[in-house]
């Protein structure tokens, strides 16, 4: 019986990798726009010509989006399930009875006021998060987009944020699975498991600090069905969706010789016109014949 | 082990061979998919590179730096969004109106750059007569932009304890008399946003005395970046009495000034916003706005209850734990919604935000 033949490959984005702008949203100077992809290439260099393999095609985004119309909360453990997120401290303050936490009424509980400021805490870790300085998500990739949102509350269509009752809830909940369901890599993240979204899969986190508690966070892996051994250099483009073609090339690499650890290969990718930008990328080729790590 | 022996008899000759399990040999152009040979993806010819330029992926690029700016007369400036860098002259032949260089900063620090505004008129605050040239770094003037210095702070740091926050280390900061600023290789603190401080030089006059109340102002963090035409103000003890003796708090409690701005880029102020408090909603006890149709900030009115033609308000006892604070109304279209920002009132300091229109969930915001 023959192991699979394909790759492992660990990579470590550097901290001003870019991330994708919010669908709609005006793109910021450190930003690409939504409707792109990254694609990390293998190179084979030939006589005449270099061969590129597209090995994996991925996206970037912040961990969070606010302004996303699916960021809800889902599940049978959460409060409002269905719930925009941006909607949650207003919600439990108005199911606890209050609207300040830091000056609750004289008859609120204490599971009350427990509520109510850890609601306001989630917010701000939520914008922390989500923000300049905030977490940056390796994730799938998609071009499914999310239904219209509507124009109300009452309409057909996405309701929107502000819509809180619990019928829109849930047909906003239902509206969002449906397109998870439909696209399983369009991919949604949450606060609540950094590492365990709520659609589509995160291959891991770009280089950086966990704005809530300051600690490091960083490295995504793939595993690939090619065999990666023998490839002369490694690059990761970004390219508009349903574009031909690589596009524009973001890092570039050849692997070290020799390499650090016997039996991984390994790639510090630079770009090429920007110091600000780097990666490294460990490569684990042919699972299936290895003898050095199994 | 994965490794299989076979022995192979031919002809008379021996010959000993060792095989993996691998059984495919790819050929030039093809990669071994997990067991099948698959050609390439794209074939990119060898590219005939440039002197100077060499083949990286299917892009020439250059081997070298593209630009190496004479130190002596010039400062390099990088464009963010082209990579073009431009060397911007250092001397004052152009004037107040000459481009100001903001290079980039070194490795793991912010620069930020823009100019000095009186906030109560909104006017560039230049020196009398300027030319562009530096402000002395060791003897303040008496009035104008070079009687200021600016710090750079972890701005969370210091709306948290202004007692206890350490200025962050910086490159020379430079001021010139019309006004413009830069303040290079700014340490970054631990928090999401850098705040610059911007008050008299001269210790005697530092706080409300001098040409200036203590000023602040916070942008986002942005290592191995720069922040261009970040407008910074003034606000003179003058100001803050009108603002106090018209109705409005004094500057012992501390301001925290909200500007609106009409569309995303611009300095056109927007009339009928009314503050909100992200989390708590309306804050009609601790909003104060101008009179509805002055557009200088001189007058409070307290009968006013939303922004006038100046587009600001003034908050008195905002604070970080209250979350963010951002704006309703002021007749946004339905894409539109006001940026929101974390506030602080702070005895003796005017912490001035600027605050503009962005896009509603799921919607794109034409202004």
């Amino acid at each position: 019986m023959e192991g699979a033949r394909g790759s492992n490959l660990q990579l470590d984005l550097g901290p001003r990798m870019p991330a994708q702008a919010a669908p709609g949203a005006v793109v910021g100077p450190t930003q690409l726009p939504s409707n792109i992809h990254f694609s990390l290439y293998a190179i084979k260099s030939g006589d005449d010509h270099d061969f590129l393999f597209e090995v994996e095609r991925f996206e970037i985004h912040p961990i969070v989006d606010l302004t996303s119309p699916c960021f809800i909360d889902v599940g049978d453990h959460v409060r409002f399930p269905g719930l925009h997120v941006s909607q949650f401290a207003a919600q439990v303050a108005g199911d606890t009875g209050i609207p300040d936490f830091r000056n609750p009424p004289p008859e609120a509980t204490e599971q009350q006021k427990i509520d109510a400021a850890t609601a306001a805490q989630r917010m701000t870790n939520i914008t922390a998060l989500g923000g300049t300085s905030g977490i940056k998500v390796v994730t799938s990739h998609s071009t499914a987009n999310y239904p219209m949102v509507a124009a109300d509350c009452d309409s057909a269509g996405l309701p929107p944020p502000m819509c809180v009752d619990a019928a829109a809830n849930q047909r906003r909940l239902d509206a969002c699975q449906a397109a998870w369901t439909a696209d399983t890599s369009l991919w949604e993240g949450t606060d609540r498991i950094l590492t365990s979204p709520l659609a589509g899969t995160t291959f891991g986190l770009v280089n950086g600090m966990n704005p809530i508690n300051l600690a490091p966070v960083g490295g995504a892996q793939f595993f690939v069905d090619e065999d990666l051994t023998g490839m002369d250099a490694f690059a990761i483009y970004w390219q508009y969706d349903d574009t031909p073609g690589p596009g524009t090339l973001l890092l570039y690499g050849t692997p070290t010789s020799p390499s650090p650890t016997r039996g991984v290969m390994h790639v510090p990718l630079e770009s090429p016109t920007s110091g600000a930008l780097s990666a490294d990328l460990a490569i684990f080729a042919d699972l299936g014949h290895d003898e050095t790590n199994f | 082990m994965l490794h299989r022996s076979l022995i192979l008899i031919a002809g008379g000759l021996l010959a000993l061979s060792a095989t993996s399990c691998k059984s495919t040999d790819c050929g030039e152009g093809t990669i071994d998919r997990d067991g099948t040979c698959v050609p390439a993806d794209e074939v990119v010819s060898e590219a005939m590179c440039g002197p100077f330029t060499e083949l990286q992926g299917n892009q020439c690029v250059p081997m070298f730096p593209p630009t190496e700016c004479d130190p002596g007369s010039t400062m390099a400036d990088t464009d963010p969004t082209t990579g073009v860098t431009t060397c911007i002259g250092t001397g004052t032949l152009a004037g107040c109106t000459g481009a100001f260089a903001c290079p980039v900063p070194a490795a793991g620090k912010q620069t930020i750059c823009g100019q000095l505004y009186d906030f109560e008129n909104n006017a560039l605050f230049q020196g009398m007569n300027p030319t562009g040239v530096q402000c002395s770094t060791t003897t303040p003037a008496a009035d104008g932009p070079c009687a200021l210095g600016i710090r750079a702070f972890d701005a969370v740091e210091f709306a948290t304890n202004p007692s206890t926050a350490v200025p962050r280390t910086t490159g020379p900061v430079y001021i010139d008399d019309c006004g413009r600023y830069r303040v290079p290789d700014i340490d970054p603190g631990t928090s999401p946003f850098i705040g610059l401080g911007i008050d008299d030089a001269l210790p005697a006059s530092r706080g409300p005395a001098g040409v200036t109340n203590v000023v602040g102002v916070a942008t986002p963090k942005l290592v191995n970046g720069t922040t261009r035409d970040f407008e910074a103000f003034i606000v003179k003890m003058a100001t803050t009495t009108k603002w106090q003796t018209s109705g409005g708090p004094g500057i012992a409690a501390g301001y925290y000034a909200m500007t609106f701005r009409a569309a995303s880029t611009g300095q056109i102020p927007k009339a009928g916003v009314v503050v909100v408090n992200q989390a708590m909603g309306a804050i009609m006890a601790n909003d104060f706005y101008f009179m509805s149709t002055q557009t200088t900030r001189e007058t409070v009115d307290p009968a006013q209850n939303a922004t006038g033609a100046n587009g600001t308000a003034l908050v008195a006892g905002a604070s970080l734990a209250h979350g963010g604070y951002s704006g309703v109304m002021g007749g946004l279209p339905a894409e539109c919604k006001w940026s929101g920002h974390p506030g602080v009132t702070l005895p003796g300091i005017v912490f001035i935000q600027i605050l503009r229109p962005v896009n509603q969930t799921g919607m794109t915001c034409p202004l």
